[in-house]
């Protein structure tokens, strides 16, 4: 979340977007709960009426996978109205604090032009050149503007040129939503544009898990930059995690493609730190009132380095960069691909920790037969999961044979301790880390992730020792100690991310102290900070807030630096003045003499950098200020993202599997088309289907009473008790069409395999009538598998094995299916 | 019925035998007040065989009961405080029919138990006769209100069945008419088995010309009880539909009209013929109860 | 009543339906889970029983308007601990008691389970549990009160549609919330302000009329109809009985 949970109290419009609060985030409910209270209003935006749906003040159905139509279509609506009612807008944020009036090279185009695609697109490799999707530059280096936001190729002008093919009836095409509903929905959302007025976007899965996914997300980017809702109280792009430390687990960055701190993980190519951090971070930008905050990753790699390796990293073998694997360039690491390469044999080992893909993963019947291929498999979780039984699973309809006599697999089951039965940190959605003490310990052998990867370490330390090897110095250079005990000390961990002053021995106070020359250390340049010389801070409780605005800023920490909601110099005018009086964020109180400021004091939450503002109060501007998107090259917000595979804007594609023939914005290009399509030279591994024999579109979700793979929660009687079997919701019409009643069995089918369920036949799926055709859609909630106490059929045996064009975050959301009453 | 039922056959049992030993009570007494010898058996007959069903049935109660062996807590109170140990006080909650229903159970039995005594000494002593008389009358108002206390316990519920305002009424007729019917059978049973003279069986011809115009008044208070619930999806269901046989070929037609036509005929009858109509009437009876109490909880969708 | 009786408000237009208050409950009071099935509807277990205290209801019904063509309502059902609670009138054991603070619970260890409670309270909310062969119902926590603790289902609930307090606390609040949502929803109601049953003990700000969440429009207790069922009974009882007296006396033979 670039803001926090309790800042959606503070909100005057909420639009829940890919995401069913109420259902996944019941707390979160508590704040929308407040600022309804405080006269907010609410929009559910979901192909389904849900239990968020029920608490909103406007609900407007739309297909799954067309959510950039819906935002795009938004977007349309609110310049137009910049243009009929510009003082409903806060225009100086958007000419000041965006790039929407930086220039963009001439050669660009835009899909309206290039039939559904940018300029530079190469269909051999599917993915674009993106040499005209660039800044033009004046004579020092700087992005040319256009503060009138008037010239043809300025980001501004060609945003609105690109959004003006998304009317209200072609998003009803579109996405099915009725015209009077969606126009509701962009007057009201657009009300926040008000100064003093803030408006939320709360979205999760349903925005993430499509093959444009990240487009979704930009969507969000643009239209809350255009009502100025970045940076400020009750505003923000707020991503609801669905677990309670994913944002954690993604801080720390064990994904493929991002060290500690979202440091890029260097490819071949990076043959040094130098390389690296030309390659990435530094000289992007010219502009010397540019923050460009990521030109000091140089120090965040070094310290990082040093973490890691301590003595054996020194400035003469480049801080034992060379221990670090190198990814082949442009090669994906991630879940579909790991399992890809698991199907054709080239990954002989898995650890899965507090995972279960034999349920989670998409298109799981066939990653439960590439389980089959591994030599070994170690599966760490509160129960005997679905994935550490996938050798003897009952037979399904994509493997119609299990027997373990012919699976060689070797698995380990290791119990794993709870979250209350073991100490550390959980960072939630708004960046807060929360220290958490043990309750209770846990059963039997169960043991703590941290004991089991501290033994495992040393126990390959220990082999590597012994036995050497090329690599086994990137091994045994590895600093490793957390304590004397049999039980790692969590707190020795989480000083070693905070990081210290090696010459005084000292935990860091900020990333400020971070420096290139290897005199730092820090495991995660962004949690320095947190566990400093002062104590540890994410076990801070207290509960006074200084602000007005729910800041609590002493209530444990969160990064960067414990600040509270990011972009905040956004929030304030350019002489630092905040916009909205009521709920300020920060406020500029320096001392001012004859017009101009003479020094530095913010009040309010901790300042996106603490320079002066970028204007004094007499109006000349400062040469000493900073733009307030410090992240970006640019220091402007982005309305135009260059940086993105598949767009600078976001384009309407229909989804892998689509329900209809034809893009409904008319043009050629059906799917996003830098997109990786898996196994294109073998169709039958393909196992797309068509709408000819899947008419019906299908998503997955989930519900209240369970959660993810199903293990914590199918195992429980309480909820099993409240949700005892898996059930697919569809419309009263579809129901008649087919024949079947409520609560009857039924089987569900796609072009991957087939599950049984039970019929819920609700009026909250309503058929979507679109170009020209009525289509239906159904859902499924995900959480069953053959384990546990209640048992049923995965969802995701339907499910797409095909992922984001910048993620590859799988496509779960929309699919195509049929479905028919079950003949016993 | 699918339906798990809260109070099931035992107690559909339960309120058709302590009406039917109530009934018997009455009109033994009535028998008795009337002074004619030519009842001295009828009141005999009913004395002795009043309290036993009437036993039965609290056999049934207590055996339906969640926790049978707590049913002195309906009688015997727990101080406050004192939940160890059983206080002296009784057990009495002046709202709640059930509890007034248990008491005069009680006190229906004891004087039933009293009645049988007197009856029995007074044929030794005739001086007791006038004793007896007293017995049977102090223990008329419990006896009445046993037939009645059910009708009113099931109007507390808020079901529509139960509800309606006909059902203490309905009741109390049918426990006098299934009382004389029981009557009747003990009397045609005994004289079958020549335990009785063909002279004491002379009372029975009025005796069911009495009990058919009861029946009369009973069909028209089941048929009024019927009306006053048409309104309602439970009615409809209890005497339409399947059950609809049960009731009007059941309850109605066998256990009302044909003994009543057969009794107003008058005239003597073969003591088999006297006992048939009259166990088709306490099947009816049965029945009645059944329906009522059956149906009663079946939730209608 | 007590000045400082105990009250639930329940504010169905906040309830998202999580039943965070059904575990709750299930848990502070250790009771068994059912074993359901999924019949179509989110409710479940589909009824209260001897082992569900407390329920939320799912009702889906048409919306009022073009931006919102569907509801879905949820009403968290349990006991309402009625000012002038039938059960504990009709109870003839004496075991259902009212504490002085407005609890209507049924004391365990002299409930002998003839189910008379379970047959004629308006809301159908006592069970009889088949294993302590008792009726059970919702008994207000009354161990986590007796601690200066809510309820656990008004502790769980995380956006205050549960709200616990004093009587007259409880009433303002429901007050003041019926003036906001009277803006937008003119059926608007409380239900179980001190006009009903002698007030409940847990009530309702209602967006909708009653029977649009299935609550009896206008409950009762019984004693209102008791005695003239009574007079129902013995008065034809008694002319039938004079009848046969007169019948018996005048017969000539």
């Amino acid at each position: 979340m670039t803001n926090h949970w309790i800042d959606i109290a503070n909100a005057d419009r909420i639009m829940i977007i890919g995401s069913n609060a109420a259902e996944n985030h019941p707390m979160s409910f508590k704040w929308v709960t407040k600022a309804m209270e405080n006269g907010a209003k609410l929009i559910s935006v979901d192909p389904r009426f849900t239990r968020t749906s029920s608490k909103a003040h406007i609900y407007a159905p739309l297909r799954s996978g067309t959510d950039i139509a819906f935002i795009d279509g938004m977007i349309n609506y609110v310049l137009q109205d910049i243009d009929a009612n510009p003082g409903n807008y806060n225009l100086e944020y958007i000419r000041e604090y965006t790039n929407a009036s930086f220039l963009i090279d001439p050669g660009f185009k835009l899909p309206g032009d290039l039939d559904g695609l940018f300029s530079g697109y190469d269909p051999e490799k599917r993915s674009y050149d993106k040499g005209s999707w660039k800044y033009v530059l004046d004579a020092n280096g700087v992005p040319q503007k256009d503060k009138t936001l008037k010239a043809k190729n300025c980001v501004f002008q060609l945003l609105k040129k690109h959004v003006e093919r998304y009317t209200p009836e072609k998003v009803r095409k579109t996405t099915g939503t009725p015209v009077d509903v969606f126009k509701s929905v962009c007057k009201t959302y657009a009300e926040s544009g008000q100064t003093g007025k803030a408006g939320t976007i709360m979205y999760a899965m349903g925005t993430t898990q499509h093959t444009y996914g990240t487009q979704n997300i930009r969507g969000y980017a643009i239209l809350q930059l255009l009502l100025a809702n970045m940076g400020v109280a009750g505003g923000g792009i707020n991503a609801l995690r669905g677990e309670s430390n994913v944002q954690g687990s993604t801080d720390m960055c064990i994904l493929f493609h991002i060290l500690p701190g979202y440091l890029k993980t260097p490819d071949e190519k990076d043959v040094s730190i130098d390389t690296y951090s030309t390659r990435y971070y530094e000289g992007k930008n010219k502009d010397p009132k540019s923050a460009d905050w990521w030109s000091n990753a140089r120090k965040y790699l070094v310290s990082l380095m040093k973490a890691w390796y301590g003595d054996k990293a020194t400035p003469e073998n480049d801080f034992a960069f060379a221990n670090v694997p190198k990814r082949v360039p442009g090669k994906n690491y991630s879940h579909i691909s790991l399992f890809e390469a698991m199907s054709d044999g080239d990954i002989k080992g898995l650890f899965c920790m507090g995972q279960n893909p034999a349920v989670a993963g998409p298109n799981c019947g066939r990653e439960r037969v590439s389980l089959h291929n591994l030599d070994w498999l170690v599966c760490a979780d509160l129960w005997s999961t679905e994935t550490a039984n996938f050798w003897h699973r009952p037979a399904d309809d994509y493997c119609n044979r299990v027997d373990p006599k012919e699976i060689k697999t070797e698995v380990f089951m290791l119990p794993a301790a709870a979250s209350v039965e073991k100490e550390g940190s959980i960072t939630n959605s708004g960046r807060w880390a929360q220290w958490r003490y043990a309750a209770v310990h846990a059963p039997g052998e169960a043991k703590s992730d941290l004991w089991m990867l501290d033994k495992l370490c040393l126990a390959l330390k220990k082999r590597y020792a012994k036995m050497g090897g090329p690599q086994a110095h990137t091994v045994l250079d590895l600093t490793w100690g957390y304590g004397p005990g049999d039980e790692p000390d969590p707190h020795l961990v989480a000083k070693e991310y905070n990081g210290y002053d090696l010459k005084t021995g000292k935990l860091l106070g900020s990333f400020g102290g971070l420096q290139a020359d290897g005199t730092t250390s820090s495991g995660n340049w962004l949690y320095c900070g947190m566990y400093t010389e002062a104590g540890n801070m994410a076990a801070r409780r207290n509960p006074i807030d200084y602000s007005n605005i729910g800041l609590y800023p002493e209530w444990s920490w969160c990064w960067p630096v414990n600040r509270r909601i990011i972009y905040n110099r956004a929030s304030v005018d350019m002489k630092g003045v905040p916009w909205d009086k009521e709920h300020p964020v920060i406020t500029f109180k320096g001392a001012v003499a004859a017009g101009k400021y003479t020094s530095k004091a913010w009040l309010g939450d901790v300042p996106d950098g603490g320079w002066f503002p970028l204007a004094n109060p007499d109006g000349s501007l400062r040469a000493d200020a900073k733009y307030p998107f410090i992240m970006k090259p640019e220091g402007h917000a982005r309305l135009f993202g260059m940086g993105l595979a598949d767009g600078p804007f976001p384009e309407h594609y229909e989804p892998i599997e689509s329900p209809l023939a034809a893009n409904p914005m008319g043009h050629a290009t059906m799917v996003d088309p830098a997109v990786k399509l898996w196994h294109v030279d073998k169709p039958k591994e393909n196992f797309i289907g068509t709408s000819k024999e899947f008419p019906i579109v299908g998503t997955t979700y989930r519900v209240t009473e369970h959660w993810q793979a199903g293990a914590m929660t199918r195992n429980l009687p309480w909820l099993c008790e409240l949700m005892p079997e898996v059930f697919v919701e569809m419309s009263e019409e579809l129901a008649e069409e087919k024949g079947i009643k409520n609560g009857e069995k039924i089987t569900v089918t796609s072009a991957r395999g087939k599950m049984e369920a039970v019929a819920a036949v609700t009026r909250r799926f309503k058929p979507f009538q679109l170009n020209g055709k009525t289509v239906h859609e159904i859902g499924v909630p995900w959480h069953w598998g053959y384990e546990g106490k209640s048992c049923g059929g995965s969802a995701n045996c339907l499910t797409p094995h095909v992922g984001d064009a910048n993620t590859m975050i799988p496509e779960y959301k929309a699919f195509l299916c049929d479905v028919k009453k079950e003949v016993s | 019925m699918g339906h798990h039922l809260n109070w099931g056959i035992p107690l559909v049992i339960d309120l058709f035998t302590a009406a039917m030993g109530a009934g018997a009570f009455m009109l033994a007494v009535m028998a008795d007040l009337s002074g004619r010898a030519k009842y001295r058996t009828t009141s005999t007959v009913g004395a002795l065989i009043a309290p036993w069903p009437a036993i039965a049935g609290v056999a049934l109660l207590v055996i339906d009961l969640g926790k049978p062996l707590r049913f002195w807590e309906m009688m015997l109170r727990r101080g406050p405080g004192l939940l160890w140990l059983k206080s002296p006080y009784l057990m009495f909650n002046p709202t709640s029919t059930m509890s007034i229903g248990t008491w005069v159970l009680t006190i229906f039995i004891y004087a039933s138990f009293g009645y049988i005594a007197l009856t029995i000494l007074s044929y030794f002593w005739e001086k007791l006769a006038l004793l007896r008389k007293l017995m049977g009358l102090a223990g008329l108002p419990f006896a009445m209100a046993v037939t009645i206390y059910t009708g009113v316990l099931l109007a507390a519920s808020p079901n529509p069945l139960w509800n309606n305002a006909m059902l203490p009424v309905l009741f109390v007729v049918s426990a006098l008419v299934t009382g004389s019917a029981a009557v009747i059978a003990c009397m045609a049973v005994l004289r079958i088995l020549d335990l009785i003279e063909p002279a004491e069986m002379a009372a029975v011809p009025r005796l069911e010309k009495m009990m058919s115009v009861i029946l009369v008044v009973n069909l028209l208070v089941a048929l009024a009880f019927v009306g006053l619930g048409l309104g309602t999806a439970e009615m409809r269901y209890a005497v339409g539909g399947g059950l609809g046989l049960l009731w009007w070929v059941g309850i109605i037609g066998l256990g009302m009209v044909v003994p009543l036509v057969a009794g107003l005929k008058g005239g003597e009858k073969q003591p088999h013929v006297s006992l048939v109509l009259a166990a088709l009437v306490l099947m009816g009876g049965l029945f009645l109860r059944y329906v009522i109490l059956v149906v009663g909880q079946t939730p209608i969708a | 009543m007590s000045a400082d009786r105990v009250t639930m408000l329940i504010d169905v237009s906040k309830c998202i339906g999580c039943r965070a208050c059904q575990v709750a409950c299930k848990q502070w009071n250790q009771l068994k889970a059912e074993e359901t099935q999924f019949s179509g509807t989110y409710q479940n277990p589909p009824a209260l029983s001897g082992n569900t205290w407390t329920l939320v209801r799912f009702n889906e019904v048409e919306g009022k308007s073009p931006n919102k063509t569907t509801e879905w309502l949820f009403r968290k059902d349990q006991c309402h601990h009625c000012g002038e609670a039938t059960c504990e009138q009709v109870c003839p054991t004496g075991a259902i008691q009212r504490t002085d603070k407005g609890v209507v619970f049924i004391n365990q260890s002299i409930c002998a389970g003839c189910k008379y409670c379970v047959e004629t309270c308006p809301f159908q909310t006592p069970h009889p549990d088949h294993e302590t062969g008792t009726a059970r119902k919702c008994w207000m926590c009354l161990d986590r009160l007796q601690h200066g603790m809510e309820p656990a289902c008004a502790t769980a609930c995380p956006t205050d549609t549960v709200r616990f307090g004093t009587r007259v606390e409880m009433l303002d609040l429901a007050r003041s919330r019926l003036a906001e949502l009277k803006k937008e929803n003119p059926d608007a109601n409380i239900y179980g302000d001190d006009d009903m049953l002698g007030g409940l003990g847990v009530m309702y700000v209602l967006p909708e009329k009653p029977s649009v969440y299935d609550l009896p429009g206008n409950p009762q207790i019984p004693h209102s109809k008791i005695y003239y069922r009574w007079a129902m009974g013995i008065i034809p009882g008694l002319a039938i009985l004079g009848g046969i007296w007169a019948y018996l006396t005048k017969d000539e033979s």
